[in-house]
């Protein structure tokens, strides 16, 4: 479980796990884990030596103002940044303790494991069944009972089975945009992942669909590990176990400042730029 | 100020709305013109079914018809899949290395060949070089030609224009490349892609200058005939169309212009039918494949 990782952001004894039923382990279990992650776009480093966890079938918010390589930070976890024509990394990333930059590591494959919600709803061109069943299908042909099952117990976990259940073959694109980005929590659902990355998922959605998305996030907490990029302060506070702070550094690269329990980061938190930019006194 | 502003934008629209009027127009006249002067041949029935036999009585294009749907399926089956996976190559996979750069200017060059010099390299590659005679297969490999740089250029511009998240939502669930390209975004392309084929489609109907010297039996009389063999040489509606314009000498044939108007006509219909119909059959499979 990567317990090794050098942890130069949190205290050596997380006070997370001091309650008095915890375990004798020193630290709180890591589902996913970054070792001194250092990113790059090309010739720009864009995050210096990020020692970043997530704790199973808990929510970790990710903030900090824009620019400091918070959505860089959560798109280099499942490897979509790869994508991008320059975008280099080095560390290591820890899923279940393996690495996931080593190479030969099956790139589709963790992907599998890991579904992402973005910041602007993306359902496919296609129908609403067609885009849930679309994760189980790329790994092989389907029989229609199995996909039938699946569509109706993934739209019904993200409360979007009553609204759609009688045009499943009507466009995706015809959905509101709150039920549009519930549709695309429900195509990820599909394949049962074992993490799910959002990258501001609420940032285009009105107040009541965000709220939606984060009761679902909620009932969705203890079976999925989440990681969520947020601008919205109150969103983390909302939604989330634990928060990390990014910040915009040295020679303009994106650090991990701290990373904590969200209550005490917010109520107490240990460095004095998080206090400023949690209190708004940033600048 | 404000004023002034209002009576521009109403001069604009105005503007605009006429010479929209007078394009619409103009191409209404050209069709109904070519429609009345062909009349007397298109409804005729042996029109369609016979074959030519000029300065005689009950003359037809049968044999050219048949050509020309010949031509352009064969032609069609060699360029779109070439052009579709050079498009996705372009789009998808080809970075900006100097070899990608070389090719796709390459490519664009080819576009603004004119077609009498892609009939005459055609000629010399697939007729000459290969010691044969013009023949169907020759005239669909000038068609490409002609058509294989539109087909990439349409190809990845409507990729190029889908948002990136849909790639990067289907590399998320797990997808290879290949698959999010067949999957999410050729069926989110499919309207531009079925704009590249009518207007390729359109090249295809319409080609004479390359046809003539890839595929044209030379001979008004000798249009071709029904036969399915690709290494037969066989007219064209517009070789045809062309080839009475000017090769039949004025008093030797009565009826050459009579016919010429007629082919004519029958070719402005064949292409607005294949249009519309392409139009028709696209939407049913965008609504299949997107949901609706």
């Amino acid at each position: 479980m990567g317990m090794s990782a050098a942890d130069a952001v949190e205290d050596p004894q997380p006070a997370e796990t001091a309650s008095p039923s915890a375990p004798p382990a020193a630290e709180p279990e890591r589902k996913i884990a970054t070792r001194d992650l250092n990113l790059y776009y090309g010739p720009t480093h864009a995050v210096r030596d990020v020692n970043f966890w997530a704790t199973p079938g808990d929510i970790t918010a990710i903030i900090g103002p824009s620019g400091c390589g918070k959505s860089t930070l959560l798109r280099s976890l499942n490897r979509i940044n790869d994508v991008i024509p320059g975008f280099r990394m080095e560390g290591a990333i820890l899923l279940d303790g393996e690495d996931l930059l080593a190479p030969g590591v099956d790139v589709i494959n963790l992907r599998r494991r890991m579904g992402m919600l973005f910041q602007r709803p993306n359902p496919f061109p296609a129908s609403i069944y067609d885009n849930v069943a679309y994760g189980l299908r790329l790994a092989g042909r389907v029989p229609r009972s199995v996909a039938d099952g699946i569509v109706e117990s993934s739209l019904k976990r993200v409360a979007l089975w009553d609204e759609v259940k009688d045009r499943l073959g009507g466009s995706g694109l015809g959905l509101s945009g709150g039920q549009q980005q519930r549709l695309c929590l429900a195509r990820a659902l599909a394949v049962e992942p074992d993490v799910i990355l959002m990258d501001e998922p609420c940032s285009a959605l009105d107040p009541i669909a965000t709220l939606r998305i984060e009761e679902l996030l909620h009932e969705l907490r203890g079976s999925v590990t989440m990681v969520i990029v947020t601008h919205n302060l109150q969103q983390a506070t909302r939604v989330s176990d634990r928060t990390a702070f990014m910040l915009v550094g040295e020679g303009r690269v994106g650090e991990l400042v701290e990373m904590g329990p969200t209550v005490e980061l917010f109520s107490n938190p240990r460095d004095r730029r998080t206090e400023d930019y949690i209190t708004g006194r940033f600048g | 100020m404000n004023r002034r502003a209002r009576v521009t934008d109403r001069a604009a629209v105005l503007i605009i709305r006429t010479l929209g009027v007078i394009l619409v127009a103009l191409l209404a006249w050209i069709i109904v013109f070519l429609i009345v002067n062909g009349w007397q041949e298109l409804h005729r029935l042996g029109f369609y079914t016979q074959a030519p036999n000029i300065g005689g009585p009950g003359s037809g294009v049968g044999p050219q018809l048949f050509n020309t749907f010949y031509v352009l399926v064969l032609s069609m089956l060699l360029t779109v899949p070439v052009a579709l996976l050079a498009g996705i190559f372009f789009a998808e996979y080809a970075g900006t290395g100097a070899l990608t750069n070389a090719v796709r200017r390459a490519t664009e060059t080819l576009a603004t060949l004119p077609s009498i010099i892609v009939g005459l390299f055609g000629f010399a590659l697939f007729v000459e070089a290969t010691h044969s005679h013009p023949s169907r297969l020759a005239a669909a490999l000038a068609l490409l030609v002609i058509n294989l740089p539109y087909g990439i250029r349409i190809t990845e511009d409507s990729l190029r224009a889908l948002p990136d998240n849909l790639r990067e939502g289907s590399l998320a669930l797990g997808a290879t490349r290949w698959q999010t390209v067949t999957r999410v975004l050729l069926p989110a392309a499919l309207p531009g892609l079925i704009t590249g084929v009518i207007l390729m489609a359109g090249r295809a109907f319409g080609e004479a200058a390359a046809i003539l010297f890839t595929g044209s039996a030379g001979a008004i009389t000798a249009a071709g005939n029904y036969s399915l063999s690709p290494f037969l040489a066989g007219d064209t509606l517009a070789v045809d169309l062309y080839e009475f314009r000017t090769q039949a000498e004025p008093g030797t044939v009565t009826d050459a212009r009579q016919y010429a108007d007629g082919v004519a006509a029958l070719l402005i219909l064949l292409v607005l039918t294949f249009n519309v119909s392409a139009r028709l059959i696209g939407r049913v499979a965008v609504r299949r494949l997107q949901g609706g």
